[in-house]
């Protein structure tokens, strides 16, 4: 099995290719927003460097967001081209669920007595995108979903964590963004923090197309992609469509 | 690469509302043409908006390349080269079809072409007529431009004259609102039009006399004050007085031009040349002053992807594929240079 991820869905261009054992390669340029310049350049020496072409590709994993609309339309499009070219099957993943998931590679540590992992992204606006993950002890970190992706002002979040009340790790731009107003929440730490660790091998706030490759990698081995939707996760309206219903 | 009559090119056009893509054989065989209008989608806010554009290029691009390949009857191994629009355009759409373009061109190992969307306007003319005689004195006029441009060759030309403030379709649009007649404003202002009495008020023509440039803001003004004085007025006539303003300085100018290089033709491109009175009254003035005037179909004047396709086919030839580091370029003007990429250099 060799699955390619592709991750535009932030300010980097991520790639890699792995299966569900293991990442046999993987770069991220910090990309300024080149998303378009950098992302088939990024791909063909990925593929070169591994010796193979995307026709002895399994499947194709892509970021479906939310995240930055026009990064993530970038690799959404050459995604499902690639995936019609090479007649590929396509696996979608959400920016968050990447993100916490992102956890296992760089504080497994950090997890031992913590309750939920809430990956958040700066939305821009003073809003944030954010899901919740429980973590699952018993199996070795394992991580299941209990809230959705969702868009709101950091007010919410900030409401939705303390009615939850559950010790915490949060992770992301958007938790880095605003950790100042974060940090007052009891039990709540962000990655990172207590083991002193700053300086992961990768930057552990944005999503990373190699954590999205053993997501899908995952569900490949299950057999789980027939159906996905393959569609980009806004969440937001476009501005006009807002101004338009509530004229 | 050997580039010749068989040389199969796969076009991709997504720099404002049109989702297209096209197969165009040998630079001006078009085996295939599929346009997908948004304008049902941006009808409602009286105008392109950028987002909502972005969002449905992503949903049309792969049904549309996948159309248009098969429309063409050949498997998508058959072509050859890719190309796909650079710019001028919406950032936010031009991206999803340079990425589709891109992904398209290394999925299939082929050379990709970065086009630039006017420039491929000005090839709309010779993929119906391949004959035409040179030069040629192109008037280019869009929702986003008025150009006039001398054209001694394929892949050859200068810039003649342009306006100085809104395109003549921006002018088009902006009336079109203002009398409440329609969207998009073209083909409102010009079906209003036959209804009304052109010669009824006479509205100003902006710098007929100096040089080659335009100005329609001015024009724009006026109607606007006009119909505040007088209320009562019928908004045919004034669509019909209007558009008579516009297309007698754009003919009158094209005129000039040709006649100032020693055209052979003159032609007409872009969406406003799909204008029935700017199409009649160019034939008829252009013919009597003794040129070939050729007026592409509608279809191949607004925007479409045979175009990308064919001046893709002449750029590949005439200058080699583009490097895959290539990025959209909204602002890319006719004359500008940088539709290469650092890869695509060559000697
Ligand atoms: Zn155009």
């Amino acid at each position: 099995m060799k699955i390619l991820g592709i991750d535009t869905s932030s300010e980097q261009v991520s790639v890699a290719v792995g299966d569900d054992e293991s990442i046999s390669a993987s770069f991220q340029l910090a990309s300024d927003r080149r998303h378009v310049e950098s992302l088939i350049p990024a791909i063909e020496l990925l593929l070169r460097n591994i010796g193979i072409s995307i026709h002895e590709l399994s499947a194709i994993a892509v970021d479906l967001g939310p995240g930055l609309f026009t990064g993530m339309r970038v690799g959404i499009t050459t995604a499902l081209t690639l995936a019609n070219i090479a007649e590929l099957p396509l696996i979608g993943s959400d920016s968050l669920q990447v993100l916490a998931h992102g956890v296992e590679r760089v504080a497994l540590q950090e997890l031992d007595d913590a309750e939920i992992v809430v990956p958040i992204l700066d939305a821009r606006r003073n809003q944030v995108y954010w899901s919740m993950h429980r973590i699952d002890h018993s199996s070795s970190g394992a991580l299941e979903e209990i809230r959705e992706p969702r868009v709101g002002d950091v007010e919410e979040l900030i409401e939705d964590l303390l009615d939850r009340s559950q010790r915490s790790v949060v992770l992301g731009t958007g938790a880095v963004k605003y950790i100042e107003s974060l940090i007052e929440i009891p039990d709540l730490a962000l990655i990172g923090e207590r083991s002193g660790v700053r300086n992961f091998a990768f930057n552990a706030h944005l999503p990373h197309a190699s954590t999205l490759v053993s997501l899908a990698a995952k569900k490949y081995a299950a057999g789980r992609i027939e159906g996905d939707p393959i569609a980009p996760i806004y969440l937001r309206a476009p501005d006009a469509e807002i101004q338009w219903l509530t004229r | 690469m050997h580039i010749d009559n068989s040389t199969v090119v796969l076009g991709i056009e997504s720099s404002c509302d049109e989702t297209a893509a096209a197969i165009v054989m040998g630079g001006n065989d078009v085996l295939s043409s599929v346009v997908s209008s948004q304008i049902d989608i941006h009808a409602k806010f009286g105008g392109v908006v950028p987002e909502v554009a972005s969002r449905a290029h992503l949903e049309l691009i792969q049904p549309v390349i996948n159309e248009a390949i098969q429309l063409a009857g050949i498997g998508a191994e058959r072509v050859n080269a890719v190309a796909t629009t650079i710019g001028p355009g919406l950032i936010g759409a031009l991206l999803v079809g340079v990425s589709a373009g891109k992904a398209m061109a290394y999925g299939l190992d082929v050379p990709f072409i970065g086009v630039n969307h006017l420039e491929a306007h000005l090839y709309a003319a010779l993929l119906e007529e391949p004959q035409l005689p040179f030069p040629a004195v192109v008037l280019l006029v869009s929702g986003g431009n008025t150009l006039l441009i001398h054209m001694t060759a394929p892949g050859e030309y200068s810039l003649l004259g342009a306006t100085i403030d809104d395109a003549a379709g921006e002018a088009f649009d902006k009336i079109a609102r203002f009398l409440d007649i329609g969207y998009p404003g073209g083909p409102a202002i010009d079906a209003a039009a036959q209804k009304g009495d052109p010669k009824s008020i006479e509205f100003p023509r902006a710098m007929l006399h100096d040089g080659l440039d335009f100005s329609f803001s001015g024009l724009k003004t006026s109607v606007i004050n006009y119909v505040r004085k007088n209320p009562g007025v019928s908004s045919n006539d004034v669509a019909a007085s209007f558009q008579y303003a516009v297309v007698d300085v754009l003919v009158a100018k094209t005129l000039k031009a040709a006649q100032q290089v020693d055209a052979k033709s003159i032609v007409l491109g872009g969406g406003v040349a799909a204008n029935s009175l700017l199409r009649s009254e160019m034939q008829r003035v252009g013919n009597g002053a003794g040129f070939h005037v050729a007026l592409p179909s509608k279809a191949m004047c607004t925007d479409n992807a045979a175009m990308i396709a064919s001046a893709g086919w002449y750029r590949l030839r005439d200058h080699g594929p583009s490097g895959l580091d290539i990025g959209a370029i909204p602002h890319l003007s006719l004359t500008g240079s940088t539709v290469r990429g650092n890869r695509g250099e060559r000697k």
